[in-house]
């Protein structure tokens, strides 16, 4: 089979799509973060976290929903200690993220070799076993974390459109002081807002750990930083985030398939993503007007 | 400038009407207490803010606060809506003590605040901030916008407003954010009604329409609190007056509208200046601070007249001035278009002369300025222009840097002045921004007063004593300091020509009469001065001439005896060069409420 063969194959439609997951999940998380103006690129040590809580509970319980909840709520821990360092703490949100991916990028090796005595990864586990008797397209469409990542944008967009919640949220991104104002708890707001962020996150790390059945040191790869580079992308909206994520899967995709039928060097198809990132990056952010960041990103309210 | 506005019938005929048929039949029976302050103090650092004010705010009044920048009146009110706490003393809302002192309880007992830099989130249009905080939800905490709409609607018919409830506030004027700013509180069915400066910001006609809506909502036995310090606008709206000076409450009283208003006036504005507090560079040490606590002094009133009659005198000085001058151009603009809104602009300037630029606002005054910075260049004609130093109308943007120092703000653009072969003289930059920093007469604060007493000795020692504090932040300064620095600045440059635009805008009458004072200081040391204000009595104060511009034209020239209704034809472009081809251009620089 040529690359081309591949290339346009349902296997490899099916594949950008489960690999969007995790991507989606945890742009989807930092839109929450950010609009309600707290700076999240923690995302990476999130989508980490979640990856080893998943699998290790799964292993522990054998229940993969047990697992798929233990890396929600990890994410969703990770997210309220970012939230409490930066709202309360008001620590830089740079720095707490940076701190953060540190410190879990270490804490997950160390909790790898303390449960299972090895530095690169866990013993596989079974994952979310789904559709066996089903066709390609079914088995892709109906997947539970497609389904549930769908959900959770569709969920997302018209949470911050249409519900009380949305708005202050929007309101302590836009302007934090004004939101204060008029009696919004800015505070309140942004810790349940960077929390469920990192909820949201915390099952693209699961949805990750699952498609690969185990946790691996550093697995994650920088797609907390390619999530966040499509939330720019994006212009803060969820639904382009996702549309974002899943054209840098797509390239993901295409890197595994090259990497495999021809015989360029491996290193230089991996690197497609993170170029096309910057590419898109640079493009994006010489655009002036529609779909800007939030204004009151990484402010206080007086 | 104070007097002429009174003495002019006309306007005070219009400002009136409504108040003379309303407010008359307001009795005591029916005046709730809403708010009252016990025995309040409030401190920033050193500065003490508020101290031991006590105040009552009732139901059907508009009461007027004045007072000095710095002198604790939105201080006081922010304390009143809970946006800060007081370090002493007990604020009562509603009929019990406030607790915990936050927006969200003052908001909850009726008591919202609409502040000078509006509150207002520039993304969302005026229906989301209008509900932003208290949102009308069904079930799971879902917005219900058909409520919020309709709601929305019925208060902007209360108001006699016409609001865009989908425009989003960026793109809005002031006129309608403060609109909106008043519908929200009205949302959530406040009871009091806080406004910080709400004319500062306003032309003279959107000031006149938001004091109609402002009386409508007391008739409807709303309490309206108005922190200002126009007097012509207390004088012609308010039932109760009350003077704050430096953090103390000096006088709180009706103003009796069947007596004569020009005693009371005038002892409002003695107790707004207190003692010698006017006169800059001299001593307003410990007699003063006395005054300051013996409410409304027989010796205050006194000086507070003496202040006024100083003020004509310096008025008087100013035209004298202008005319003698007759020095040659600094400044000549022939036929130029610009920015898309100048159109053959034609203007000149003579050193020693103050020319006043006159117009509804929105009419070229942005693209003037810009044009006279070099910031945009002209389509069409030409500029011949000496050195200019510009005071730009937007200080908190344009003028300063907030967040850095006094120093830096004093020689901000001029660092290659003190560079020596890259590398800075700060010798010579501490100095020279301790002199323009003295010389603004911005740092006298509470705590400075005595310390600027004594005229500064040259070589005088290092700020341990902290009243010249060049290291202190921009935005800890109060507007009319900040603008004192601004101006300053400028001024230190010994330009040819000095564009100052709306140079007291948003500035206590104190700190007005130092500017005013500071750019004729200029005019007669040889600059060729240009004053674009929206307010008229300031051009006539400070101008030999009064250009007016309309529609991005110069419509006419007339001297500052001119009348307001002269003037005001000229502005709103009614006299004669309506043409059919300036019709579509009109529609957007149209002032919003102008009267017809």
């Amino acid at each position: 089979m040529s690359a081309l063969d591949v290339i346009v194959s349902g296997t490899m439609l099916a594949q950008t799509v489960r690999m969007t997951i995790p991507y989606a999940c945890a742009s989807l998380g930092g839109v929450l973060s950010e609009r309600s103006g707290v700076v999240n690129i923690a995302l990476e040590g999130i989508l980490l976290a979640s990856a080893l809580a998943a699998v290790a509970v799964q292993g522990v319980t054998g229940s993969a929903v047990a697992g798929l909840l233990a890396g929600v709520v990890a994410g969703a821990l990770v997210g309220l200690v970012h939230a409490a360092l930066v709202v309360r703490g008001r620590v830089d949100a740079i720095v707490s993220g940076l701190a953060l991916n540190l410190a879990l990028g270490g804490g997950t090796r160390f909790v790898l070799r303390a449960l299972y005595g090895s530095s690169s990864n866990s013993p596989s586990v079974r994952g979310v076993r789904f559709g066996e008797g089903l066709g390609l397209f079914a088995r892709t469409a109906l997947d539970p974390f497609v389904l549930s990542t769908l959900a959770v944008a569709a969920l997302c967009a018209w949470g911050l459109a249409r519900t009380r919640f949305g708005l202050r949220l929007r309101a302590c991104g836009e302007d934090p002081s004004a939101a204060q104002a008029v009696g919004v708890d800015v505070a309140r707001t942004r810790l349940v807002a960077v929390t469920l962020g990192g909820a949201v996150c915390g099952l693209g790390g699961a949805a990750l750990a699952f498609e690969l059945h185990q946790f691996q040191a550093g697995m994650t790869g920088g797609r907390g930083f390619i999530a966040l580079a499509a939330v720019i992308v994006a212009g803060w909206r969820p639904w382009p985030a996702v549309g974002a994520c899943l054209a840098f899967a797509a390239l993901d995709a295409l890197q595994i398939v090259l990497q495999n039928q021809t015989r360029v060097p491996a290193q230089i198809f991996a690197v497609l993503p993170f170029v096309a990132t910057l590419l898109a990056l640079a493009v994006v952010s010489r655009r002036s007007a529609g779909g800007g960041a939030p204004a009151g990103i990484g402010k206080h309210p007086a | 400038m104070l007097l002429r506005i009174i003495q002019n019938p006309a306007r005070i005929a219009l400002c009136y009407a409504p108040v003379a048929i309303a407010g008359a039949p307001k009795g005591e029976e029916t005046e709730v207490e809403l708010a009252r302050t016990r025995a309040v103090s409030k401190r920033f650092g050193a500065v003490e803010a508020v101290r031991r004010v006590s105040c009552v705010f009732r139901s059907a009044e508009i009461h007027a606060v004045c007072g000095e920048n710095g002198a604790g009146k939105s201080t006081l009110l922010k304390l009143v809506a809970g946006m800060t706490g007081p370090d002493a003393g007990e604020i009562v809302v509603g009929g019990r003590p406030l607790d915990p002192h936050t927006p969200r309880e003052a908001i909850r007992r009726g008591v919202a605040m609409v502040l000078q830099h509006f509150a207002l989130v520039p993304a969302f249009t005026v229906l989301e901030n209008i509900v932003l905080g208290s949102e009308p939800v069904g079930p799971f905490g879902v917005l219900d916008r058909g409520v919020a709409r309709a709601r929305a609607a019925a208060i902007a018919r209360d108001l006699g407003v016409k609001l865009p409830l989908d425009a989003r506030v960026e793109a809005l004027g002031v006129g309608d954010r403060q609109r909106t700013e008043i519908a929200r509180a009205l949302f959530r069915d406040a009871r009091l009604v806080i406004l910080d400066e709400p004319t500062a910001v306003l032309t003279k006609a959107e000031a006149l329409a938001l004091y109609v809506t402002l009386r409508r909502l007391a008739d409807g036995g709303k309490g309206i609190v108005v922190v200002t310090h126009k007097l012509d606008e207390v004088r012609a709206h308010a039932d109760v007056v009350s003077v704050m000076r430096r953090g103390e409450l000096v006088f709180t009283r009706p103003l009796d509208r069947t007596a004569g208003l020009d005693g009371q006036i005038e002892e409002v504005t003695a107790a707004i200046m207190g003692g010698a507090g006017r006169l800059r560079a001299a001593g307003d040490g410990g007699g003063s601070a006395a005054d300051a606590r013996s409410p409304r002094g027989a010796g205050a009133g006194e000086a507070g007249e003496a202040g006024v009659a100083g003020e004509d005198g310096v008025a008087g000085e100013d035209g004298a001035a202008g005319e003698e001058a007759a020095g040659e151009a600094v400044l000549v603009v022939t036929g130029v278009d610009a920015g898309g809104v100048l159109a053959d602009v034609s203007l000149s300037l003579r050193a020693g002369e103050i020319v006043g630029i006159a117009g509804v606002e929105g009419n070229g005054q942005k693209e003037l300025v810009e044009l006279l910075a070099g910031d945009i260049a002209p389509a069409r004609g030409t500029l011949v222009v000496g050195r200019t130093a510009i005071i730009r109308e937007d200080r908190q943007s344009e003028g300063l840097v907030l967040d850095a120092s006094l120093r830096d703000n004093l020689v901000l653009g001029e660092l290659g002045r003190f560079a020596r072969r890259g590398m800075l003289d700060l010798v010579a930059l501490e100095s020279e921004a301790r002199k323009r920093l003295e010389r603004s007469g911005a740092v006298r604060g509470p705590h400075g007063a005595s310390a600027s007493g004594s005229p500064p000795a040259s070589g005088s020692p290092p700020a341990s004593g902290g009243a010249l504090d060049l290291d202190r932040p921009a935005r800890t300064l109060s507007g009319g300091n900040q603008q004192k620095i601004v101006v300053a600045r400028a001024l230190a440059r010994n330009a040819d020509v000095v564009v100052a635009a709306q140079p007291t805008r948003g500035v206590d009458l104190a700190a007005s009469l130092d500017i005013h004072a500071d750019l004729v200081a200029a005019a007669k040391r040889g600059a060729g001065v240009l004053v674009i204000s929206a307010d008229l009595d300031e051009l006539r104060k400070l101008a030999s001439r009064i250009v007016v511009l309309a529609r991005g034209r110069i419509v006419g020239e007339v001297p500052p005896t001119a009348s307001d209704d002269a003037l005001g034809r000229l502005m709103l472009g009614i006299a004669a060069r309506a043409d059919a081809s300036d019709a579509s251009a009109a529609d957007g620089t149209r002032p919003r409420g102008a009267p017809p």
